[in-house]
């Protein structure tokens, strides 16, 4: 009884205060199933990619330079993982860009990729995205994230380096040769993506 | 029924606890800020990634608690900064100004820099109500793990909260009362009147006016302000681009002199900006003025060039780190001219990042030539033409050749440049030549794996002048600049102090009313480098970084420009020839 009031006083709150009560995921957690529509218009299902590997997904927003500048490299990763059976995907959770205007950023800066609109915030908010660039990698035998973080850390605002850390390879070549991902969680450089249902901060 | 009552009030104070999005509590991720402490020294949060731990204070002058917990944290300074744990003050009160700061500090004898935040944005954020109240970051996560006093009798809450932190283990009293004074907030009590600003009059009109020129279809910015929705889909970057002083590109610091080519907002105008985020960027009634408005860029600002100097074409490509490219053009004409203007027309706008124009190529440290001719204008996005003052202008000679140093940044995707120079003449010799004082250091070695080396040149005027414009340089290493006059008299003034250094931002400052140094006035220009890993642009922080025109090289650079203040008898004679 008690619970379940207090379950109903989560609840109520929660929409009483427009406050999303998810956003929390770490490594180790479980990633849901869901159904998005790609910028052509064809669907995807998470959970039909449970033959694969890993699944990787790069946070996408139409205008974020640092998201122009992090596609070729993941583009490169996915090259050198060919042979691996390894899916890779942007996702795009804002609210602003349209599946026209996201076919024409892929078109217009070569991404090559699929990237799953995700118009209504609902796998954004759930796992937590604050900015762009972000990658989440998915175990597809368990549906775990593995590692939340940036590609590597080549890329910064109006900058780049060389490349110290390369934390998705990292990540890939721990999970291929069955060992646990060292570097699980990084703080990303990218843009804020506008989550206004979530609470600040 | 009354429990119901009683329960629908509890939820509703829950849901205020839950919705006021702006109190940090213990566990709240603290979103970055940069600000300048009482010496205009510029502070950024997120730099301090490679610390244990970062504790803020909220501080006021003439207040016993700040100034007691103040106390105690300088005590506790000396002993956790080795431990790598950094101590900031922040004083978020309307009545303290840097220089009542540092008289303050100065008295106190406490070694804290105050940064101020006269803005009052990170203060509200922070949530700070009281001076004397302490907040301690996790900069994994940027998450609060302590808010509260400084201390308590014999309770050491900051000391134990370090302690606990430094070894690995849960802060255990994460959040304490703490006593202080009052600090008055005008805007924090204003919530719901900022949910009011309008998008329509207030917001759309400031972008246009400060932002569109680059965020535009063709605009050097990568996205563009053409409606409401991407606005407001920006709307939490662009809240943090300008807490972190990135947008405008503006880096002057507001307290040193007055310039007219100033891209940044007025204090009035940040503070409704980052409020009508805060407030949720509601969109409001009325028209969309981004959408209707369709401004006609013009092809050349000033009207059809006299002189169209085509630069080589440069083929950038997606990604990358670029070199400067260097090349020299072939002044074309057959005779003498004046120059009055000079202006830039970027074939690829959105890569073309700076272009440093001279005539005879840059001046180098040791050069045989007259030091005070050789540079032409500059170009970096959004700026102005260069108009020289009407009674002076630079004299191009036959013959000479123009140098340009072309700075791009790649986008994602290949692009090629063609950009054009145009020049604009004078129709009559000037009274004046629009001279320039080349300051440089050849002889730099920055050592590596240091956050902070600093370096100056000095240039000495030996006639009375008039000075119009002053323009740092250096590369990825770059970090602060200033340009302090030294008078005759002995007294120092700052004339243009940059706190932040943007080595993307080849600013040239350009003083609103020229200013009048008398002869024998010298001008120090210093430049700080962070040559530490903590420098997200530096390609190598293990290198002992020497002189060099290339970017992973450094250069000690900078450029007055000026006239003499008394007739030059004969302008087409150099300086050196001249008496």
């Amino acid at each position: 009884m008690i619970r379940a009031r207090y379950m109903l006083l989560v609840m109520l709150c929660a929409a009483a205060c427009g406050v999303s009560s998810a956003g929390t995921l770490a490594p180790g957690g479980h990633i849901a199933d869901f159904t998005l529509t790609d910028q052509s218009g064809a669907a995807h299902q998470l959970y039909a990619l449970s033959g694969k590997k890993a699944v990787v997904i790069m946070t996408q927003s139409n205008g974020c330079p640092i998201v122009r500048l992090a596609v070729p490299a993941l583009r490169e990763i996915r090259e050198r993982y060919r042979s691996q059976n390894i899916e890779f995907l942007l996702l795009n959770p804002t609210l602003q860009d349209t599946g026209d205007a996201v076919r024409r950023e892929v078109e217009e800066f070569g991404f090559g990729m699929t990237v799953l609109l995700d118009r209504t915030q609902q796998v954004g908010e759930a796992w937590g995205v604050k900015r762009t660039a972000e990658v989440f990698v998915i175990d597809p035998k368990t549906w775990t994230l593995l590692y939340h973080g940036p590609i590597d850390d080549r890329l910064n605002y109006e900058s780049q380096r060389p490349v110290r850390h390369p934390y998705l390879t990292d990540a890939l070549d721990a999970l291929l040769a069955n060992k646990a991902v060292a570097v699980a969680s990084v703080v990303s450089p990218g843009c804020l993506i506008n989550f206004p249902h979530r609470k600040h901060s | 029924m009354e429990n119901l009552r009683r329960f629908g009030l509890f939820v509703a104070a829950l849901c205020a606890v839950a919705g006021s999005s702006f109190a940090l509590s213990p566990g709240d991720v603290v979103d970055d800020f940069r600000l300048n402490d009482q010496n205009g020294q510029s502070h950024e949060l997120y730099y301090l990634s490679d610390m244990k731990a970062v504790v803020l204070l909220a501080a006021g002058n003439g207040c016993a608690a700040s100034r007691a917990a103040a106390k105690a944290l300088d005590a506790l300074r000396t002993r956790y900064q080795a431990q790598n744990v950094e101590f900031l003050a922040i004083d978020s009160n309307l009545k303290d100004t840097p220089d009542s700061i540092a008289k303050e500090t100065k008295a106190d004898g406490t070694g804290l820099p105050v940064l101020t935040d006269e803005l009052q944005l990170i203060g509200e954020s922070l949530g700070f109500a009281r001076n004397g109240e302490v907040l301690i970051v996790n900069p994994q996560n940027w998450k609060v793990i302590y808010r509260g006093a400084a201390e308590k009798g014999a309770n050491h809450y900051v000391a134990a909260a370090l302690d606990a932190t430094l070894a690995g283990a849960p802060v255990k009293v994460s959040h304490t009362d703490a006593a202080g004074c009052d600090i008055v907030m005008p805007e924090r009590e204003r919530r719901s009147a900022h949910a009011q600003i309008s998008y329509e009059k207030t917001i759309a009109p400031m972008l246009s006016e400060h932002c569109v020129a680059c965020h535009r279809d063709g605009g050097i910015a990568p996205w563009q302000m053409s409606s409401y929705d991407m606005v407001r889909g920006f709307s939490p970057m662009i809240r943090e681009v300008v807490r972190t002083k990135r947008m405008p590109p503006w880096h002057a610091d507001p307290h040193y002199g007055v310039f007219s080519n100033d891209r940044s907002l007025t204090a009035e105008e940040t503070k409704t900006l980052v409020h009508w985020i805060e407030a949720g960027s509601p969109r409001g009634g009325g028209a969309d003025p981004l959408t209707a408005v369709k401004k006609d860029w013009p092809v050349w600002a000033l009207g059809t060039p006299d002189l169209v100097v085509n630069l080589p074409k440069f083929d950038v490509p997606a990604t990358g780190v670029i070199p400067y490219q260097m090349w020299t053009v072939d002044n074309p004409l057959d005779h003498d001219v004046w120059v009055r203007a000079v202006d830039f027309l970027p074939g690829a706008r959105s890569n073309l990042h700076h272009i440093i124009a001279t005539i005879g190529g840059e001046m180098a440290p040791g050069d045989k030539r007259d030091n005070t001719d050789g540079s032409l204008a500059d170009y970096v996005p959004g700026s102005e033409p260069l108009q020289i003052p009407p009674e002076s202008g630079i004299l191009l000679k036959k013959g000479a050749k123009f140098g340009f140093q072309a700075h791009y940044t790649v986008n994602g995707k290949p692009v090629s440049d063609v950009t054009q120079m145009g020049l604009y003449f004078m129709d009559k010799p000037p009274q004046y030549r629009y001279r320039a004082a080349i300051m440089a250091n050849p002889r730099i070695k920055i050592p590596a794996n240091t956050k902070a080396y600093t370096n100056d040149a000095v240039y000495k005027f030996d006639r009375e002048v008039l000075v119009y414009s002053l323009h740092p340089h250096a590369h990825f290493r770059g970090a602060a600049a200033e340009f302090v006059a030294q008078y005759p008299d002995g007294h120092e003034e700052v004339l243009l102090n940059v706190p932040r250094y943007e080595f993307n931002w080849q600013t040239t400052y350009v003083l609103k009313s020229p200013i009048v140094l008398p002869a024998g006035t010298a001008v120090k220009y210093s430049m700080t480098y962070d040559n530490s890993t903590q420098n997200k642009a530096n390609p190598d922080p293990n290198r002992v970084v020497p002189w060099g025109q290339q970017t992973w090289d450094e250069m000690l650079f900078g450029v007055i420009r000026f006239r003499y203040l008394t007739l030059d008898a004969n302008p087409t004679r150099t300086a050196q020839a001249s008496p």
